[in-house]
């Protein structure tokens, strides 16, 4: 009983992500894009009743990859089923203007979340200082391009393979899931703007790590 | 305005700035060129790491997470554990004769205790009792009927599959002839009809004056047999008559049973008034209220009834043995008579030896025993021996041992021997298990409501099975599905100790793999817990109770898991 209902909390915890001070105008534009390009709410005509499992079935892969991503292998087999669980048991309040795939990515961060912060000494992902802004250089000498990514994938994917799970849960929740700094922040409990700090650490990890300097030739403030 | 740091402008590009940071950015990046390149190459710089993401990372080599220490349950274990060992010994050594109750010898465990306090209970104040039992029963068959609806009515299908699958399983092979007779008043088989294969009765009053060819089961008030039944017969009721001819054995249950036809098998009986009344071929196995036997029975007679008796036409071939308040032997046994028994008179013969435990024993003139006679009485004037009765060996005298003090257990090498034992074939087939389905030890316990859960799971399935087996006995036809259903649970009841053995083990050892040899100390060192937790004294019994029900819950929440995700994700990579 009570575990279903923590789960309902958890589930109704994650409302769109306009609603967050941090949701900019860009982020409304990309939910609206989202809802427009997900098939599954459209098949939900009502009285249409679809089982769970059946709407699950074809995110099934993208939860298992976040899971994968946030967790490692060992891990991810367990978290996988007990996403599904999870999410079936919270199926109930499940806000059907989201797209389905946000929701269920949603469910599984904040699972793989718990799941990192069991393993974590303390309970904690990051240090105090990983999140603060301090030290982090004002300008670096350049993202990632397109073209070098090309060039050197598997370097480029041995980066994202040897980033601290941490590190990599916030990239993989940003740019796999497609989850908004809001949603991030609360699945981490950590404030949005931590959630900025962080992921540009993941990057400049991943940056460093294909051989990139980091801080060179900007302004400094 | 100057720059922003880096990490902010990342933000800008993610979409995520608030409106008035946003907007403030966008101010500067009017005039700077140089961030409006920043820009674009961070969402490119998104770009690629969500492509890099989506595709497959590599088989991770993802460093073993150091796991946090965890300090409750082992320790707690290990405190109770240790304290309860301590206290044993004490308890063992020397106990204060007012806590005598306490003796782990005398009180095996608090299951005992609960049993005790039961019949004292229902000796003192039986209608209390009874109402307390009848309310709880009636509030968990409600609590358990409205969970059972609502999973029902969300899975409709599951449980239809499941009552076409028990169906399936319950009907005997299509090929096997089966008469199914199923009448609210009455099921007659007249005289010169025949029924070839199997006979199933259900009925208020069945009567059969034809012939079954194979075998019967019947279930009805009243049962008449005055045919012919060529296999066994199976049949439950409140009133039994039996006049006719069976060829098999007889298997009977009741109120009131007299058979009066000649039994070519063995004869089962339970009833409060059994009478015996034509010979019997095979051995007899009978419990009861008041039970006659007035016919010679070729093999062994197993009794056990308040009112026992061997008339003067009855005879046993073989050995007697007999549980009963009061008994009277008139009739021959061929060989042994062993009886515990309140009163017992002989004027039979016992052509043997006797072994006797009686508070009152009564050989009349004309009985005679071939052997000699091991009694043990209160004391020696409780037996009489009429002039007349003729005792070859003899009335040798042996100790009244009934009251003797129990002895604690852990004095002696059989019981660590046996723990042994056991401990190792657990051990032998939780392995051989996980190497077949290593997917069935797949379950953790995160919290203190997925505990109770499980426990609740565990202990709720319990009354559940049984109350299904009976259920399933009471429709006749479901009886090899009960069976099985009973058999499969005496399994899962073995497996649910390596189940928690496994998830004590796994929280004491902290595997950082799934190999086998990880497996097995975790399996061992749970193993251990378990044996020497559900044999110490006084805690070892409920202990056992909470350990069976937690690994049935295990077990059960394992399976529904395992099914969902089955069903669910039968397609996925």
């Amino acid at each position: 009983m009570t575990i279903a209902m923590a789960f309902n909390r958890e589930a109704g915890l994650l409302p769109a992500a306009a609603v967050s001070p941090w949701g900019g105008s860009l982020a409304e534009q990309r939910e609206a894009q989202g809802r427009a390009a997900a098939p599954a709410p459209a098949q939900a005509a009502p009285g249409a009743r679809h089982s769970f499992a059946e709407r699950y079935q074809p995110h099934a892969q993208d939860v298992a990859r976040l899971c994968r991503q946030m967790l490692g292998e060992d891990d991810a087999a367990d978290a996988r089923s007990e996403v599904f669980l999870r999410a079936q048991r919270a199926f109930a309040t499940y806000d059907r203007s989201r797209p389905l795939r946000t929701w269920l990515l949603a469910i599984a961060a904040h699972h793989c979340v718990d799941c990192l912060r069991r393993r974590a000494k303390e309970g904690r992902l990051f240090t105090r200082a990983e999140l603060e802004a301090e030290d982090l250089p004002a300008q670096t000498a350049g993202p990632l391009s397109l073209l070098l990514a090309s060039e050197r994938q598997r370097e480029l994917h041995a980066a994202l393979d040897a980033l601290p799970l941490p590190l990599r849960s916030v990239l993989a929740l940003r740019y796999f899931a497609e989850l908004s700094y809001a949603e991030i922040a609360r699945a981490l409990e950590i404030s949005p703007g931590q959630v900025g700090v962080v992921l540009f650490r993941a990057k400049l990890r991943v940056r460093s790590a294909l051989g990139m300097r980091e801080g060179g030739g900007g302004i400094k403030r | 305005m100057t720059c922003q740091p880096e990490w902010v402008t990342a933000a800008y590009a993610d979409g995520e700035l608030d409106a008035s940071r946003a907007r403030s950015v966008e101010t500067h990046l009017i005039h700077c060129e140089r961030c409006r390149r920043r820009v674009l190459a961070l969402r490119d710089e998104a770009r690629v790491l969500g492509d890099a993401l989506r595709g497959a990372l590599h088989p991770s080599r993802a460093p073993a997470p150091a796991r946090a220490t965890a300090l409750g349950l082992p320790l707690s274990i290990a405190l109770a554990v240790g304290i309860a060992t301590v206290a044993g010994f004490i308890l063992d050594a020397r106990l204060p004769q007012a806590i005598a109750w306490l003796h782990p010898a005398r009180t095996l465990g608090v299951s005992d205790m609960f049993w005790n306090t039961m019949f004292l209970l229902q000796d003192e104040r039986q209608g209390l009792l009874e109402l307390a039992v009848g309310v709880g029963v009636v509030a968990g068959l409600a609590a358990l009927g409205s969970f059972l609806v609502s999973a029902l009515a969300r899975r409709i299908t599951g449980g239809l599959a499941a009552a076409l699958l028990a169906l399936l399983l319950s009907a005997p092979a299509a090929d096997a002839a089966v008469v199914l007779r199923d009448d609210d008043e009455q099921v007659h088989l007249a005289r010169d009809e025949r029924v070839d294969g199997l006979f199933f009765a259900t009925s208020e009053l069945v009567t059969i004056d034809g012939v079954v060819a194979g075998d019967a089961v019947i279930s009805a008030n009243q049962i008449e047999v005055h045919g012919v039944i060529e296999g066994n017969l199976i049949a439950a009721g409140e009133e039994l008559e039996i006049t006719g001819t069976v060829a098999g054995n007889l298997i009977l249950a009741g109120r009131n049973i007299d058979i009066e036809s000649p039994v070519q098998g063995s004869l089962f009986v339970a009833a409060g008034k059994i009478r015996v009344a034509e010979a019997v071929q095979g051995s007899l196995f009978a419990a009861g209220e008041h039970l006659h036997l007035d016919a010679p029975v070729a093999k062994s007679a197993t009794v056990a009834a308040e009112h026992f008796a061997l008339s003067e036409s009855g005879a046993v071939g073989r050995d007697l043995v007999v549980f009963a308040d009061q008994t009277v032997l008139d009739g021959q046994i061929a060989r042994d008579l062993i009886a515990y028994v309140e009163t017992l008179q002989i004027s039979g013969s016992i052509e043997r030896d006797g072994t006797i435990h009686a508070e009152d024993l009564h050989f009349t003139a004309g009985a005679k025993v071939g052997g000699e006679v091991a009694l043990s009485t209160p004391d020696e004037s409780a037996a009489r021996v009429d002039e007349g009765a003729v005792i070859a060996g003899g009335i040798r005298f042996i100790e009244w041992d009934f009251e003797h003090e129990p002895r604690s257990p852990f004095g002696s090498t059989h019981f660590y021997l046996w723990r042994v034992v056991w401990l190792a074939g657990a051990f032998g087939v939780g392995l051989i298990l996980y190497l077949l389905l290593p997917g069935l030890f797949q379950f953790r316990i995160r919290s203190g409501s997925e505990f109770a859960l499980t426990l609740v799971t565990g202990a709720a399935s319990l009354p559940v099975v049984l109350a299904g087996c009976i259920f399933l006995v009471l429709t006749v036809v479901g009886i090899p599905l009960a069976i099985l259903t009973l058999l499969l649970y005496l399994v899962a009841g073995y497996l649910a100790f390596l189940a928690v053995a496994v998830l004590l083990g796994r929280h004491i050892t902290k595997p950082q793999s799934e190999r086998l040899r990880e497996f097995g100390l975790a399996l061992l060192a749970g193993l251990l817990v378990v044996t020497v937790l559900v044999n110490l004294p006084i805690i070892g019994d409920p202990a056992w109770w909470v350990l069976l029900c937690l690994g049935f819950g295990l077990l059960a929440l394992r399976a529904r898991e395992a099914w969902l995700l089955r069903r669910a994700l039968a397609t996925e990579l």
